[in-house]
């Protein structure tokens, strides 16, 4: 079968009487729930406890309103002692219809589109609905579905009388589900189909279904055996009729569910091949749907469930948020509170302190300014200072003298327009002129390769013979003169 | 996307309030349905309030009447930050002994060259150094040390038998550049007969007073 969405928001309805609110949910006993029977009138109650039949209860009066049951069910639960838990419903009642529908079958969303459509033209009508849809067995293409309507109002009003009993209804299922578990629990496991027809209230049901399999097609018809045991035998007929000519079956065993009394009579109309009677409490019925689950494609509170656990769970977490916020806002609050109070008391510190602060002010703004100029002093006293070159090139050039030579004119001068040295040097060498050349050549050698980074002006540079007065031709004397500038500053 | 407000409130109103099983609850069901959420959130609402419309004000208030000490306090901060008490101490020691170097004014410059007359005499030279009075002092812009140019100039004493080494003697402590006279020109000359005469030009660098 296809499960369906209900279409469970609530609708207003006929006016009722005022209900008790639901009152807050007791503690309540594990495993244990209150199956519901009412079909047709008939109201029954047992209890179950672990999936174990216990005590049950039967109304010795009819119930047909919604107020008639509200006072079964009160007796029911006094008579049984549940005070509260989890219930499942069994119904057949007016109000809850059951309408055969084929659809397209050549996509599920086509399906199901056009079955929502059904329903909505329903409740045009009749008013809003929930609502679930039963696939049927067809044997053509074509899909088949029985669509189990029950007005919101009836089902709020129903589950407003249990709520404020703490009841939760769990599940609401048609007698035909009930019946479907019963033949696949007590039937014989095949492909032939079966026609079950079970007395209930003041009514009887009649399914056709294949044990284990899909439903077929069931019907409600409102007799009783008891009262009207050939018309109910005609109806089974019709029944078997039915089967064969709209879905090719035929059927050829029938089961009597509390209904012995029409035995007689459809033994003498039907052309079947067996014929079982069967005596079914209520309470197998209960027990059947009792093991169905809670989201049974048939269930018709299976989306109502779906969507309260939903809720609740989105309402659960709104006020986790909600106090989590608020507990985040609080511990906000007192973090800067103290934050404000650590500041108020810094004020006042600072305020007995102001005098202290303000010289302490005025004293480090004298030694940063006495510091800075300090420091400008520093800078300037090594950016603005000569570096000591006359004397260095001095001790310099006595090092590298040869014993031969003697300076006679030594000057090193700043040049404040190039912002240079230069020197001049002249002075006497022993020796014939190659021979001096060469002394005054390595001399010039040493001064190029020295860390003052001499540059020679090679133009200035003169290597000439002494007057004869100084020297002789057995000890001759060459005069020599350089000149050039120094790098180093 | 269009969102429709109005649909989202009334869905979220509805799951706050809904009473199960009670579509049509009054609303004081409803309300008292709503108050595990309504609760925190009115708190939420109280916390801000207070803290937005009484707590914050006065708070700013406060900071607007000690703002000048605050500003004090984090100027005072910042002149501490801005020199360590080591850097301090090293700029001041570098600072003191470029002080020492330097003459306190201009007019100390004599004073000055006659020590350095008495220097060249203990090297057994004599010497004579003035400051140039026609040339004004050297100052850069913005500097704190202006410079007084002098020349001077020297002969060996008649009992120097070693001019050269003791000359070498004289002018060391021009080479460490730590006295504030800066040698500009140094002119050394010597005859056949090895008679020295020198010619110095100095320059005496002298604190300008802030």
């Amino acid at each position: 079968m296809i499960p369906l969405p209900a279409q469970l928001l609530p609708t207003a309805g006929p006016a009722l009487p005022e209900l008790e609110p639901p009152r807050a949910a007791a503690p309540r006993r594990r495993g244990s729930a209150l199956g519901l029977l009412w079909i047709h009138g008939h109201f029954e109650a047992a209890l179950f406890h672990r999936q174990q039949a216990g005590a049950g209860w039967s109304s010795p009066e009819p119930v047909t309103t919604l107020e008639e049951f509200e006072g079964a069910l009160t007796a029911a639960l006094a008579a049984l002692g549940f005070d509260g838990g989890e219930a499942f419903l069994v119904l057949e009642h007016d109000e809850f219809v059951h309408q055969s529908e084929a659809a397209p079958s050549f996509s599920r969303d086509a399906t199901q589109s056009y079955l929502k459509g059904r329903v909505q033209r329903y409740e045009r009508d009749h008013g809003r609905v929930v609502w679930v849809g039963e696939k049927t067995y067809t044997g053509r293409q074509d899909s088949s579905f029985i669509l189990h309507l029950l007005p919101n109002r009836f089902y709020d009003r129903l589950n407003q009388t249990l709520l404020s009993r703490r009841i939760d209804l769990t599940r609401i299922v048609p007698l035909a589900v009930s019946l479907q578990q019963v033949v696949n629990g007590t039937a014989p496991t095949g492909t032939q189909p079966i026609l079950l027809a079970a007395e209930a209230g003041r009514g009887t049901t009649i399914l056709v279904a294949v044990p284990a399999g899909e439903l077929i097609f069931a019907r409600i018809i409102r007799a009783s055996g008891r009262e009207e045991p050939g018309r109910v035998a005609a109806e089974i007929n019709r029944s078997l009729f039915y089967a064969k000519q709209q879905f090719g079956v035929a059927v050829e065993e029938v089961w009597l569910l509390n209904g012995s009394q029409v035995t007689a009579e459809v033994e003498a109309r039907c052309s079947v091949r067996q014929i079982v009677s069967r005596e079914i409490k209520a309470a197998d019925w209960l027990q059947a749907v009792l093991r169905l689950p809670a989201n049974h494609p048939v269930n018709l509170v299976a989306g109502y469930l779906r969507r309260k656990r939903q809720q609740q769970f989105a309402r659960r977490a709104v006020i986790a948020a909600s106090w989590l916020a608020f507990v985040l806002a609080a511990l906000d609050f007192y973090s800067a509170r103290d934050a404000r109070q650590a500041e108020r008391a810094h004020f006042a510190d600072l305020q007995a302190e102001a005098a202290t602060l303000r010289i302490t002010h005025d004293r480090l703004a004298q030694r940063n300014d006495r510091l800075a100029q300090g420091q400008a002093l520093v800078q300037h006293w090594a950016d603005d200072r000569m570096p000591p070159v006359p004397v260095r090139f001095l001790r310099y050039l006595t090092g590298l003298l040869s014993p031969d030579m003697r300076l006679t004119d030594f000057v090193v001068a700043y040049d404040g327009p190039t912002a240079g040295w230069s020197f001049h040097l002249e002075g006497t060498v022993e020796g014939d002129g190659d021979a001096a050349s060469d002394i005054v050549t390595a001399l010039e050698q040493h001064l190029l390769r020295s860390p003052l980074r001499v540059r020679l002006n090679n133009g200035a540079r003169t290597v000439t013979p002494m007057p004869s007065a100084l020297g002789s031709a057995d000890n001759p004397v060459q005069h020599f003169t350089l000149e050039g500038g120094l790098f180093e500053n | 996307m269009k969102i429709d407000f109005r649909s989202a409130l009334q869905r979220a109103a509805q799951l706050v309030t809904a009473v199960p099983g009670w579509p049509d609850a009054p609303w004081p069901r409803r309300l008292r349905r709503a108050l595990p959420v309504a609760l925190p959130i009115l708190g939420v609402f109280a916390i801000a309030g207070w803290e937005f419309g009484v707590d914050q004000p006065r708070q700013r208030a406060v900071r607007a009447a000690h703002a000048p000490l605050v500003a004090a306090e984090t100027e005072t901060t910042a002149l501490q930050l801005k020199w360590s008490e080591q850097e301090a101490a090293a700029v001041g020691a570098q600072a003191a002994k470029a002080s020492q170097g330097l003459l306190p004014n201009p007019a100390a410059a004599p004073a000055a060259l006659d020590r350095l007359a008495a220097a060249a005499a203990a090297q057994h030279w004599r010497a004579s150094f003035h400051a140039s009075a026609a040339a004004p002092p050297e100052i850069a812009p913005g500097s704190p040390i202006g410079f007084v140019t002098a020349r001077g100039k020297l002969t060996p004493a008649a009992e120097n038998d070693h001019p050269f080494p003791t000359l070498l003697a004289f002018l060391e402590p021009f080479a460490t550049n730590e006295k504030g006279i800066d040698l500009t020109r140094l002119a050394i000359r010597a005859d056949e007969e090895g008679r020295y005469s020198v010619e110095a030009s100095l320059r005496l660098a002298y604190r300008i007073s802030p």
